[in-house]
């Protein structure tokens, strides 16, 4: 009777032990990068940045020839001057952002005072705000143009999310935006991995299934589907919409949750924004 | 002795199988049949008052969605929607507008509760609220099956979405990705 | 022991007359359903879309996520086990990258029996 009770607790506080732990960001990260690797052998580590067209040879030929005249030039351009151009009380962007405008590399961080992840754009309409002008809609229009010039001043910096281990709440946004990344939604019933993970390569109709690594690099995009620029939360919309899920707000908590999470996986990739895609 | 603990078996799997899964079944393949049982004990227990009614006293209660009303409950929700005659032809003339109406009210009411929950925990779908929406605008419009039809697609979208929403909860790296 | 033996028999014999006994959604509806109908349901973007997933022979711009529907009779020993597939892929697979058509309410009845119909034929 007691050698049943021994055996019975242990294996208990086996299986709660193994229920309980779940990897660490850095072993996710390391299971994330390895299993795209494996998947896609030929494509070199940081041209994963590049998605799709790292793996379709005749979508990148298309890709590189549009790439001479890029679409995204218009808005990069007049980001620029959205930089330069003095708010109504006379203070610039540049006033918010010593280190700018190359300051892409920096986000998205876990903001103590805030208790919470904080992305670009949010930054950028908080200085809007704080110098009396309204704050813009982050993923479309003029404020994903700002964004494009930032992006492409930023090219080359590497991707290095923190996820501070004195503060609990930056690994439960890290955690959330895990979850969110896994869970099956809409009406049909998809995850972003059912596509991104094991189709990643697959065929959907006539397009090629970009792989998750190196999703976050490229933004914002000039999405010829969208005829404009436009940042990585609309992109999650529009995604989410596909499945018939009801999408979620442009830089609100779970969409700033994903894109941490998102861009913890692909710590080490180089930026290569503003990007072009159908 | 084995036979008592031979039966103690029978009926031990007959509760812990039968009645979840009768539920579940229930569950898949009733949700209108559900639905409609609810609504018949509903409009049987609650008074059916046309919003619109002026004079008459609330329509008398047992009056079920699809019967034949009774003749002063007939009148007034004829009287409150101005469809002459109706009534007065008999036993099996159509419901009052009145009596539609609110359960068009009711089927609507229960669609948001089922989206909001859905919504409460992350898993609304995309097309529920313009479902209800457009329920609405057919109750408008005077086309309340249309609308009950809309109205009913959108509750079930709304626990759908609650359900999965629910089963995902603490989704995390597939087998697939863990094992390389 | 001894009676835990009995105990188990009883519980298994029950069980199994529970499975038996419980109405299938996919028994119920022996798809009854429309070759013709069900074809333009595969291939119509805001219905069962199957293309989008599945090369089918006469299909254009197919996907590869999914396998080629050929010989579908010779791969589903009945058509209301090709029609529970289509119902909710999740139940044989729970990594399945397919729509639950019928348990998620993409498609009506009548569709679901007309996809399945036209499937079946392939």
């Amino acid at each position: 009777m007691n050698k049943t009770i021994l055996t019975l607790a242990a294996i208990g506080l086996t299986l709660g032990a193994a229920g309980a732990s779940q990897a660490t960001p850095q072993e996710d990260q390391a299971m994330f990068q390895s299993y795209f690797m494996k998947r896609f052998p030929n494509v070199p580590k940081d041209d994963f940045v590049n998605g799709a067209y790292a793996l379709d040879p005749v979508g990148r030929e298309n890709w590189e020839a549009i790439e001479e005249f890029p679409p995204y030039e218009t808005a990069v351009s007049n980001g620029e001057k959205m930089w330069a151009t003095p708010f109504a009380n006379g203070k610039t962007y540049a006033d918010c952002f010593p280190d700018g405008p190359a300051i892409a590399g920096k986000y998205p961080y876990w903001n103590k005072d805030k208790g919470t992840v904080v992305t670009l754009t949010m930054d950028l309409n908080g200085c809007r705000e704080a110098n009396g002008e309204k704050p813009l809609k982050p993923e479309t229009g003029p404020m994903a143009e700002l964004n494009a010039y930032i992006a492409f001043e930023s090219r080359g910096q590497i991707r290095k999310v923190v996820i501070p281990e004195d503060d609990p709440r930056a690994l439960a946004a890290y955690e959330k935006g895990r979850e969110f990344y896994f869970t099956r939604r809409g009406q049909f019933n998809f995850a972003c991995v059912t596509c991104h993970g094991a189709n990643s390569g697959n065929q959907l109709r006539s397009e090629i299934l970009s792989p998750a690594f190196g999703h976050t690099t490229h933004w914002p995009v000039y999405r010829s589907k969208w005829g404009e620029i436009g940042g990585l939360h609309r992109r999650y919309k529009g995604c989410n919409e596909q499945v018939r899920a009801k999408a979620f707000e442009a830089d609100g908590e779970e969409y700033r949750d994903l894109e941490y999470f998102m861009s913890y996986m692909d710590n080490g990739l180089p930026l290569n924004g503003p990007g072009a895609r159908k | 002795m084995q036979i008592r603990t031979l039966f103690a078996g029978l009926l031990a799997a007959t509760l812990m199988v039968g009645l979840p899964t009768l539920n579940l079944a229930q569950a898949a393949e009733g949700p209108a049949k559900a639905q409609k049982a609810k609504k018949k004990t509903q409009q049987a227990a609650k008074p059916t008052a046309p919003a619109a009614s002026p004079a008459s006293a609330p329509a008398p209660a047992a009056v079920p969605a699809a019967a034949a009303p009774s003749p002063a409950g007939a009148a007034a929700g004829a009287a409150a929607a101005g469809v002459a005659g109706a009534a007065a032809a008999g036993a099996l003339a159509a419901p009052a507008d009145g009596d539609q109406k609110a359960a068009l009210d009711k089927a609507i009411a229960d669609a948001q509760a089922a989206r909001k929950k859905a919504a409460s925990v992350g898993g609304e779908w995309r097309d529920t609220a313009k479902m209800i929406k457009q329920a609405e605008e057919a109750g408008a419009a005077g086309d309340f099956a249309k609308g009950l039809k809309l109205a009913n697609e959108a509750q079930k979208q709304g626990e759908l979405g609650y359900e999965q929403a629910v089963r995902e909860k603490g989704a995390g790296f597939p087998d697939y990705m863990k094992k390389q | 022991m001894r009676s835990l033996g009995k105990f188990a028999t009883g519980a298994t014999v029950a069980a199994l007359g529970w499975a038996l006994l419980l109405p299938s959604p996919h028994a119920a509806n022996a798809p009854v359903g429309d070759v013709e109908a069900g074809k333009a349901i595969a291939m119509d973007r805001a219905k069962g879309n199957c293309i989008a997933c599945h090369m089918i022979p006469g299909g254009q711009s197919p996907g590869t996520i999914g396998p080629a529907l050929v010989a579908m009779s010779s791969r589903y020993p009945t058509i209301e086990k090709l029609h529970a597939q289509i119902y909710d892929s999740t139940v044989a697979n729970p990594q399945s990258a397919m729509p639950p058509f019928g348990k998620n309410r993409i498609l009506t009845e009548q569709e679901l029996n007309d996809v399945t119909a036209y499937i079946w034929s392939l």
